[in-house]
């Protein structure tokens, strides 16, 4: 007889290292956090014992076992504690709602009318007429309803989980040293990645020491099982926000992705490489602040200036669309000053006139506006100001607006 | 200088302006306009609203309308005349009966068919029509085409919005302007009055695009300018261009076009022989009077026809009463009952003509409230017709005899309402769904009074009660309530003006097949002096219609309407008793409290028991005096003697609009006319000026008759608290007729009455299952669906025993009405089935799901003569409706018996309500009886018997839920069990706090304290419990 458990973990990693070491490597994580594993080769009679030793070594809610894994899986969402179903246990699949078969609305509707609320009243229906009158696709669910169904479980542990760890006797303090820990962490993992065609589009990072702990998350702009470029791309991280610790133990893990084709042909556009474009990002990164670099975006708003970065680099590539234009109409270009220059404006009427920039009086030769733009009425931060175009006597165009305290300022200019 | 605004939207702009048009006007004139134009998108629905108001406020309204071009944007037009005011109509109703609903567009050549006196402006700024081609590089190819089509009266329009991007237009279309030499005129394309009210069109916009405020972006309006603005203002904003706003006036000058006359004359009536109007009607008239009066026509009655005669003929109405007499006639030679209702009762030209069916003479009733010449407005005719087929019918003769573009229905304005506010700003503000579900439910428990409280509870619910978005969500649902949504169909005012309507008001298609609804409803058609007939449904109608059909085959009784046994005890006697569930206008909840008490004897009773419960009559508090007096309980008192004639039939309260109208002509010597203005200031909001100088009239006129000054006082604040209140005593007398009918079949042939109140649903205040059960006490027996004996509506067999009634197939809740039509004619014509199989080969559209509900119905428990188990039949139908190939046909199994559980008794009734929504089987609060008695809980029988202040609980399953707005907060709920109705009232503080429990629960156990009121008790809720024995029961009347 076949033995599968499925159980609730508070850690599915932590549960999977230690069902892999000590039980058996046949084990599925399943992506809600449960995990099932094939415990056949133990004698049924222990299986008591096995539940209870189990238990003590994963922390867990539930632990569920059946000859099948679907239906220990099955038993496990639906029960509280411990369930066992099938293998000296006197469990059934009595009052399990009959709506845990999955057999669509229409089905489980028909089923309540005929007052089958539950699994085990399911299971008493005549098969042979239930498939005369449903089809032989009927004999799934019977299976699943008398916790026989057959599903082969996907090995699943290592895919998704790319993590090497090292715990040190003595701390790490140089940063060489650190270097070199990254290096194995990453060789180590990359030969594993590699084995599954895979590359890398996320690396994160935790050290440890003294109670301190620093995360770091590295994004590649295009999944890559290039070590070097990891390795330096962590390296300018490192470098431009060190941890300020002595550390205890390392963590890397990469996510794992599908590699980008590469076309390798005359064809191939003669531009950076992308992994070479990621490394002068997070160059400039290391300068600016990692917050402060990403793709720029206008906003699909009328506030002024509304522009939002993305600092997700990892669809650079996809890039190709133009920015929405605000107007028709061929205009000039219009710079924004890196911020609005203070000026005063001295007005003839309602017309700005005369205007001191940096203790320097400029006459104001023309002027269209106001220009009124006010909007977000449903936000904290609702908008409104006025706004001019001025032209003083060099030819030059300005863009000015007034403050809310009545204060004026220059925007940016026209090419 | 001066500025006229030539380009201003209302509500009516669905989803695009913010403002209602008398706020359109009201602005206008704080911002010192003089003339404005109201120019909504494709319509013209707002125009007499509008047109009213800006003559209320001193202003001069333009009316015209934005028509969506090919591309979908807007181009403004205004009549000049008459002419033109005809020719926009046509152009709308052209491009809007062309079209699938909400997919119109205007070309070229539309415009030019309907070109003439219609001012042509180039559009606004955001979707006009040449500033948007100014953006694709058309605008000067379409300038040149709208010059070519509109000549001297194209303008183009410039806007200043204070936005950028705008200005360069503005100079492109001046540009354009000057070089076909077409003048510039401003109009600021105003869509809200205060720049605050942006954001109500901002939501709209959302609303329209099905986006929400958060992701709308640049679709939303850049800046709040669209808002009204004063000349000083414009001038101040084109002080480069004063040309442009001094324009303004000289356009508005060449408009000669008002509402007063949108070009509607009465219709004619073609007469036979050509015979002039006036004289066919004469003679129908006399034609009637003698079917009506046994061949001798009384003289009195004689001289009030030739009185209503005479001025029929001097208003030009004779055209309109032969139009109606028509419908009538038609009616009568298709078999429809038909009866004319509202204030024609008072004619005895309408009695005469078999239009209404209340002899005004005899009654006493008064002329002038119908029809006078003082009076400002069109008489208004109300025809009662069985709902459905019949009505149908009749629509449709009159759109065939006056051709598509001849007829149609008055439109209803849709308006937001919270619950319609709550869903739409929900999907504005990006409020969660669930958020907005539970809010739409809860605000059905919230009165008009509990706003506050309400809009704290969206706090609470969305659980984001400081989230600006969620203040602002409450805030503008609260702001839109009253605004227009879209353009209904009304239930059944129909305009008729032979081929000709489209040019007195744009038509459109209605969303049902083959109607045309006009764009006013039915308010704005009696401003503009359009003469409507209101063709109403009536489901009691429809009902009385097919008991004497079937009393007529069952029994071999001739009935009729008109005819019935006058003055019969058994009606009076239920009356009394108030059992009248399913009686016509006296079977709600506060008609059967009052009943016992006012107890009716006589038919005159009957009229004033249908108008005394009521809103205005309970609010202007006439009920308790009335029901005091008619008790013995109270001295009656008639203000003064000289009214006791007039006061005497309803105890000296005046309840009717006519008595008014007589205590007016009576004491202060007013004419019928005079009298009927006077009722008519009294109910116009605003008319303070003129209610006071008719008062002064009245008061003087009763001085002149030497009334005491004590009872010219009494009978001034009577008059001016009844003549808002008081209720039409013709339409009163009509409906009461329709009551007695009803009352008396239900009296005397209970089986054939209830067949067809069963199949005339839904209509009443019952649902089927609270009428079946109501049989039931008296003895009707019922059999339950059965596609071997059933029709597809409900029939009536006889036994030794008397009438048993066969429940149709129409009650099967997803049954279709052509598979039950197949089961109907596959047994006609083949006999029984014998089995199953034999049921899906003869009716073989019968699909899965139906079979399903029939199983589910217990319509299959006979097909193989045993007493089949309506999950047996589940079983089975499951192996019938499998296909099998040709191959394994015949190697299908034996019928297998089906292993399912048996259905118990309560299941079996929970799946009567779940798949027909009534049941013939026992009331599911007997299957509990036995436990409640162990409880010592009361059923409604025991109340009767019950100490007043007596401590009881009594259960039931909840038939109704009633807050009417009259009764300050109070709840009523009616709890049915199988002895009858228990009525419940509950007050507002015990409501809040059990306010889930009431709002949600089938069945409910109520402890209370009983309050007696004569022979009925009522126990006043203090704790209410949700009982869980069975979850469903037929749908309770909540909150109508």
């Amino acid at each position: 007889m076949r033995i599968f458990i499925a159980i609730h973990p508070e850690s599915a990693e932590q549960a999977a290292l230690v069902i892999n070491e000590e039980y058996s490597p046949n084990l599925e994580v399943m992506s809600s956090g449960e995990v099932v594993f094939d415990l056949t080769r133990n004698q049924v009679d222990e299986i008591h014992r096995l539940v209870s030793e189990i238990l003590g070594k994963i922390p867990a809610s539930g632990i569920a076992v059946s000859p099948s894994a679907a239906t220990s899986l099955l038993l496990l969402r639906k029960r509280e504690g411990v369930s066992i179903h099938g293998i000296g246990g006197r469990e059934d699949l009595k009052s399990i709602d009959i709506d845990a078969l999955g057999a669509g609305r229409d089905f489980t509707r028909l089923m309540r009318d005929w007052a089958i609320d539950d699994l085990s009243a399911f299971s008493a229906l005549p098969e042979d007429e239930m498939v005369e009158r449903f089809g032989t696709s009927v004999t799934e669910l019977f299976k699943r309803s008398r916790g026989t169904e057959f599903r082969p479980l996907a090995m699943n542990i290592g895919t998704d989980d790319f993590r090497w760890t090292m715990s040190f006797d003595n701390p790490i303090t140089e940063v060489e040293s650190l270097r070199f820990t990254f290096s194995t962490a990453v060789r180590h993992i990359f030969e594993r990645l590699s084995r599954r065609c895979l590359g890398a589009s996320e690396c994160i990072v935790e050290l440890s020491g003294a109670a301190r702990k620093k995360r770091y998350k590295v994004k590649s702009i295009v999944p890559t099982v290039n070590e070097k470029v990891w390795m330096r791309l962590l390296s300018v991280r490192i470098e431009s926000e060190p941890p300020g610790f002595d550390i205890d133990e390392v963590s890397v893990e990469f996510v794992s992705a599908r590699l980008r084709t590469i076309q390798s042909n005359f064809f191939s556009a003669n531009v950076l490489e992308p992994e070479k474009i990621g490394l002068v990002v997070s160059k400039i990164g290391k300068m600016v602040g990692r917050e402060n670099i990403g793709i720029p975006k206008i906003a699909d708003s009328w506030k002024p200036r509304d522009f939002s970065i993305d600092t997700d680099l990892s669809g650079i590539e996809k890039i190709t669309e133009t920015p929405p234009t605000i107007s028709d109409f061929p205009s000039r270009i219009f710079f924004y000053f890196p911020s609005p220059l203070r000026v005063r404006i001295f007005f003839d009427g309602r017309i700005p006139a005369r205007m001191v920039l940096k203790g320097r009086s400029v006459k104001i030769v023309s002027a269209s506006g106001p220009w009124r733009v006010d909007g977000g009425w449903w936000r904290d931060d609702e908008w409104s100001r006025d706004e001019w175009d001025i032209e003083i006597e060099d030819g030059s165009i300005f863009r000015m607006f007034s403050s809310s305290v009545g204060e004026y300022f220059l925007e940016g200019g026209y090419d | 200088m001066g500025y006229c605004e030539l380009h201003a939207s209302s509500a009516f702009s669905f989803l695009r302006g913010g403002i209602l048009p008398e706020d359109l006007a009201i602005s206008a004139a704080e911002n010192s306009i003089s003339t404005i134009a109201q120019l909504d998108r494709d319509n013209i629905s707002g125009a007499v609203r509008f047109d009213t108001a800006a003559k209320m406020n001193g202003i001069r309204p333009i009316i015209g309308a934005e028509v969506t071009m090919f591309d979908g944007t807007s181009l403004p037009l205004i009549p000049t005349s008459q002419k033109g005011y005809a020719n926009l109509c046509r152009l709308l109703t052209e491009i809007k009966l062309r079209s699938p609903k909400n997919e119109h567009r205007a070309h070229f050549d539309d415009l030019e068919r309907f070109s003439s006196d219609l001012i042509c402006l180039s559009g606004g700024h955001e979707d006009g029509f040449l500033s948007s081609a100014v953006r694709s590089g058309d605008a000067p190819r379409y300038a040149g085409v709208l010059k070519s089509i509109y000549g001297e009266k194209f303008f183009i329009e410039v806007q200043r919005h204070l936005k950028r991007d705008e200005e360069r237009v503005n100079k492109i279309l001046f540009d354009i302007g000057e070089g076909i030499g077409v003048d510039a005129i401003a109009t600021n394309g105003v869509i809200y009055s205060d720049p605050r009210d942006r954001e109500i069109a901002d939501a709209f916009l959302c609303m329209r695009h099905r986006n929400d405020i958060f992701h709308a972006g640049r679709l939303l309006s850049f800046n709040a300018e669209r808002y009204m603005k004063s000349p000083r203002r414009m001038e101040d904003l084109f002080k480069d261009r004063p040309d442009v706003v001094e324009r303004t006036v000289d356009v508005a000058s060449m408009i000669g076009f008002s509402m007063d006359d949108v070009g509607y004359r009465f219709p004619d009536y073609e007469t036979p022989d050509g015979a002039p109007m006036g004289e066919f009607l004469r003679h129908v008239t006399y034609e009637g009077a003698r079917k009506r009066y046994d061949g001798e026509v009384p003289e009195n009655v004689r001289r009030q026809l030739e009185r209503e005669l005479t001025l029929v003929e001097n208003l030009g109405l004779c055209g309109y009463f032969l139009l109606v007499w028509d419908i009538v006639d038609f009616c009568r030679r298709h078999d429809i009952l038909a009866q004319g209702r509202g204030s024609a009762a008072n004619s005895a030209v309408c009695y005469c003509l078999g239009i209404t069916a209340v002899d005004p003479v005899t009654s006493g009733l008064l002329f002038e409230r119908f029809l006078s010449e003082e009076r400002q407005e069109w008489p208004d005719i109300d025809l009662d017709l069985p709902s459905g087929h019949d009505r149908e019918l009749v629509i449709q003769y009159l759109y065939k005899k006056y051709g598509e573009r001849g007829a149609a229905m008055t439109a209803n304005v849709i308006t937001y309402r919270k619950r319609s506010a709550i869903r739409e700003m929900g999907k504005v503000f990006g409020i969660p769904e669930e958020c907005v579900a539970a809010l739409s439910k809860l605000s059905r428990h919230f009165g008009s009074s509990e706003e506050e409280e309400f809009f704290a509870k969206i706090g609470e619910e969305t659980g984001l009660a400081h989230e600006k978005k969620v203040m602002k969500f409450a805030e503008l649902v609260s702001r839109i309530q009253d605004f227009p949504r879209h353009l209904g169909q009304h239930s059944g005012g129909m305009v008729v003006f032979r081929g000709m309507l489209d040019q007195v008001v744009p038509l459109e298609p209605a969303s049902m097949d083959g109607r045309v609804i006009l764009q006013w409803d039915k308010d704005d058609c009696a401003k503009v002096g359009i003469i409507k007939v209101d063709l109403l449904g009536l489901g009691m109608l429809a009902a009385v219609r097919d008991t004497i059909n079937l009393v007529r085959e069952h029994e071999g009784i001739e009935l009729d309407m008109g005819t019935l046994p006058k003055d019969d005890p058994l009606v009076y006697q239920a009356l009394q008793k108030a059992d009248t569930v399913g009686m016509f206008q006296v079977e709600s909840r506060a008609q059967m409290s009052s009943l016992p008490r006012t107890r009716p004897s006589k038919f005159y009773d009957i009229v004033v028991q249908v108008a005394i419960i009521r809103p205005g009559p309970i609010v202007g508090q006439m009920l308790g005096p009335y029901v005091r007096r008619k008790a013995g309980e109270e001295q009656v008192d008639y203000l003064d003697p000289t009214l006791e004639p007039i006061l005497r039939k309803t105890l000296g309260v005046p309840l009717f609009q006519e008595q008014l109208l007589r205590i007016a002509m009576t004491a202060a010597d007013f004419s019928g006319g005079e009298a009927e203005e006077l009722r008519r200031a009294f109910g116009f909001k605003r008319a303070d000026k003129k209610v006071a100088e008719i008062t002064e009239r009245l008061v003087t006129g009763m001085e002149k008759k030497g009334i005491s000054p004590e009872a010219r006082e009494k009978i001034a604040r009577a008059v001016n608290s009844f003549a808002i209140y008081g209720f039409p005593e013709s339409h009163a007398a009509s409906f009461a007729i329709i009551t007695y009918a009803s009352a008396y079949l239900k009296c005397r042939h209970l089986s054939a009455f209830t067949v067809a109140l069963l199949n005339n649903q839904p209509m009443g205040f019952y649902s089927p299952a609270t009428l079946i059960k109501d049989a039931e006490r008296k003895g009707q027996r019922f059999e339950p669906i059965d596609v071997q004996h059933s029709d597809i509506r409900c029939t009536l067999e006889r036994d030794v025993n008397g009438f048993i009634i066969r429940m149709g197939l129409m009650y099967v809740r997803g049954l279709s009405r052509r598979t039950a039509s197949e089961i109907m004619i596959a047994r006609e014509t083949g006999g029984e089935f014998k089995s199953l199989s034999d049921l899906l080969n003869r009716v073989s559209c019968i699909d899965k799901r139906e079979m399903r509900a029939l199983s589910m119905s217990g319509a299959l428990r006979d097909l193989d003569g045993s007493d089949k188990d309506r999950r047996a039949s589940l079983w089975e139908a499951e192996a019938e409706m499998r296909p099998v190939g040709p191959l394994l046909k015949n190697l299908r199994n034996e019928k297998s018996e089906s292993p399912l559980p048996l259905m118990t008794q309560i299941e079996n009734i929970e799946a009567d309500f779940l798949s027909t929504g009534m049941t013939v089987d026992v009331h599911p609060m007997a299957l509990v009886r036995d436990v409640l008695i162990r409880r010592k809980q009361h059923s409604s029988e025991d109340l009767r018997s019950a100490e007043p202040r007596e401590i009881v609980t009594v259960s039931g399953a909840v038939i109704c839920r009633q807050r009417p707005g009259t009764a300050k907060g109070v709840l009523f709920i009616s709890l049915e069990d199988e002895f009858g109705v228990a009525n419940i009232i509950v007050m507002p503080d015990v409501y809040a706090r059990f306010r889930r429990q009431i709002s949600d629960s089938s069945y409910m156990s109520v402890k209370g304290v009983v309050e007696k009121n004569g022979d009925s008790a009522l126990v006043k809720g203090l704790y209410f419990e949700r009982m869980s024995f069975m979850t469903v029961y037929a749908e309770s009347h909540d909150y109508h």
